[in-house]
């Protein structure tokens, strides 16, 4: 059952951040609901994902078992591997949704990642993945030729 | 932090004062050294099979998620000929602020953590690791590749006497690596001034960790001096590496082992002390000539606690060295320099690098010694003395000023056998031991320039008795010497 409950949760979630941020929404809205609490206090965004979610998938949990099964989510989530991905403009959802998609579209398989903002790039990207830093950006290409660059300035100044 | 086009790197998750535990890094090492990007270097301790424990070398904040990379050499530092008289840390970096080491580029690394050379590559130890001073060279003498700990109270002359042995190895072709470990920055600072007053520093590497650098740093200290002296070594020169002090090194290493989790065994001490210290010492050593043919002399060092050498580290140190040096500070407060303890003060190896001659006066001398410690007792209760007991108190008496030697002062080996001869011959009869304490240094200059005592020096001798034959007649020649007569 908590496989099934969390390939629903992964569904439309590209990011680590976003997949803490939904459980915790959700275990908080599930805690409230079946234990007649306080509701915690929700944004435009994350009342937008729990009315997403089918009225069954909240039928599924009860209050015997919701703090085991988000025992495991949490489990689960902590032994995820993210893929870093630096890049030097901060993103809105549209542009995490973009890149989510075309990662899972590329590599096939569900691929957290985590953005990092990096001013100094100046322009591309860098990507880390599994301890494996790969650097795609303007920056690499301006210190690879630095030289070549520096030469031709010093054209211009004389 | 310069990132290349691939770099391994690692997430910190956990931070806690100077151990990190780092994410990633895939095909990390142990000794592998990592940079975050505000240039705080860390040493990889410990590969765990989710995480990877570093120790920080330098000060900086450390935050959760901080970026480190791998980088594309490991934990060692520059050697050459540039080192001496100068004063480094143990990452090789100059702290006496004399700018660069070297403005070469091509420099030999050596890495800081090696195995200590086998068997195979190992001699007997032959050669007489000279020191100056009498009560070392005539009655423990140290051979070249011994591994001996001088241990003793605080206040005992310990660095007086090191600073000694650097100083006496002037002109012998000797490289004296000189580390500190954990002291304060003031009294390694003092001890630069004294080797630079007294021309050792052309000779000395200092490489030194105050006790306000980073615990794993320090812990660093001795690794780094071992290594430099193993280049020197293999350059085919003779090194003298002194250890100041072991006792810190142990502290440091339990600091970090509790830090990093370690179960703690006797005294808190990490199970791996002896470990950690063994594998420093046997890196000493008298080599062939396929490995360098020089040796390493290692002096390690421990402050006592009120005396008490029968505690963990001092043992452990005790059996993995050949022999030690015990400094009491009574003795030292009663006037005797060094403040030796002749009687628990062992050397296993230095005997058999002694000549022939000093090993006979030797043993003549430790067994006057000893007679005189049970005479004492007795005489204490008699009025009237046997001449022959009264004798050997006298002899016990001079014996004791001939030992006694001034700070910074060298006394040639011939030159030590011969004041330890004279004890035996009638010279006794005509001088008491205050002649000693005021003219011994008239009396070496004596010694030294009679032609008579200077042919028994060059005579090949086979026994003691002949020694002290031929001293008995060189006698007038010193005597008959201006002021020889008149002391």
């Amino acid at each position: 059952m908590n496989d099934q409950i969390f390939k629903i949760i992964l569904t439309n979630t590209y990011t680590l951040a976003q997949l803490k941020k939904r459980v915790r929404v959700l275990k908080d809205y599930l805690i409230s609901q079946l234990f007649n609490e306080s509701r915690p206090s929700l944004n435009e965004k994350d009342l937008a994902y729990l009315r997403s979610l089918e009225p069954s998938f909240y039928q599924q949990f009860n209050k015997d078992n919701l703090y085991p099964i988000f025992a495991d989510l949490e489990k689960r989530i902590s032994q995820f591997i993210p893929l870093y991905l630096y890049l030097p403009f901060e993103t809105d959802d549209q542009v995490t949704s973009q890149i989510g998609l075309f990662i899972q579209k590329t590599y096939g398989k569900l691929i957290l990642f985590d953005v990092k903002y990096d001013p100094a790039l100046i322009a591309g990207c860098s990507i880390s993945w599994q301890g494996i830093y790969r650097d795609y950006s303007l920056r690499k290409k301006i210190e690879d030729r630095k030289q070549e660059i520096l030469s031709i300035l010093k054209g211009f100044l004389k | 932090m310069k990132l290349t086009d691939q770099s391994e790197i690692g997430y910190v998750y956990q931070s806690q004062d100077f151990l990190i535990r780092l994410n990633g890094l895939p095909t990390v090492q142990i000794n592998d050294l990592v940079e975050n990007e505000s240039g705080g270097i860390g040493w990889v301790n410990t590969l765990m099979e989710d995480y990877v424990e570093v120790l920080m070398l330098n000060e900086g904040q450390i935050i959760p998620g901080q970026l480190f990379k791998k980088l594309p050499y490991k934990l060692g530092v520059s050697a050459g000929k540039f080192l001496l008289g100068r004063a480094i840390n143990p990452l090789g970096v100059p702290i006496d602020g004399r700018g660069l080491l070297t403005k070469t580029k091509d420099v030999t690394v050596v890495n800081l953590e090696q195995t200590a050379p086998g068997i195979e590559s190992r001699q007997f130890i032959t050669k007489q690791f000279e020191t100056g001073i009498t009560i070392i060279d005539s009655l423990l003498p140290l051979g070249k590749g011994q591994r001996e700990l001088v241990l003793g109270d605080a206040h005992s002359g310990k660095t007086s006497f090191l600073v000694d042995l650097i100083v006496n190895q002037r002109g012998k072709n000797t490289v004296c690596i000189y580390a500190s470990i954990g002291k304060p920055i003031a009294s390694v600072r003092d001890l630069i001034d004294v080797l630079k007053a007294n021309q050792a520093l052309s000779y000395t590497v200092v490489i030194a960790a105050s006790s306000t650098e980073p615990a794993p740093l320090i812990f660093l200290t001795p690794k780094t001096a071992l290594a430099l002296a193993e280049y020197f070594q293999k350059q085919g020169l003779d090194v003298l590496v002194i250890l100041d002090d072991l006792g810190i090194h142990a502290k440091v290493h339990r600091e970090i082992s509790l830090l990093g989790g370690r179960a703690p065994g006797r005294e808190s001490y990490p199970g791996d002390i002896f470990y950690q210290h063994a594998r420093l010492m046997e890196r000493a050593g008298n080599f062939r000539s396929e490995f360098g043919g020089a040796s390493i002399t290692a002096i390690p060092v421990m402050e006592l606690n009120l005396t008490d050498f029968a505690s963990f580290i001092p043992t452990n140190l005790m059996a993995m060295t050949d022999g030690h040096l015990l400094f009491r500070s009574n003795l030292y407060n009663l006037g005797q320099r060094p403040a030796i303890d002749l009687s628990q003060s062992v050397t296993r190896v230095g005997r058999q690098t002694q000549d022939r001659i000093s090993n006979l006066i030797s043993l003549r001398i430790r067994q006057i010694l000893s007679q005189a410690e049970e005479l004492q007792t007795i005489s204490r209760f008699s009025a009237e003395l046997p001449p022959q007991t009264q004798l050997v108190l006298k002899q016990k008496k001079m014996i004791d000023e001939i030992l006694k030697q001034a700070s910074l002062t060298f006394i040639p080996k011939h030159i030590q056998s011969i004041l330890l001869g004279l004890v035996f011959t009638s010279f006794i009869k005509e001088k008491d031991e205050e002649y000693f304490t005021k003219e011994k240094s008239s009396l070496i200059k004596m010694i030294s320039n009679s032609p008579q005592m200077q042919g028994i020096v060059q005579a090949q001798m086979t026994s003691d008795n002949q020694f002290i034959q031929h001293l008995e007649q060189a006698i007038p020649s010193i005597i008959n010497q201006p002021g020889g007569n008149n002391p």
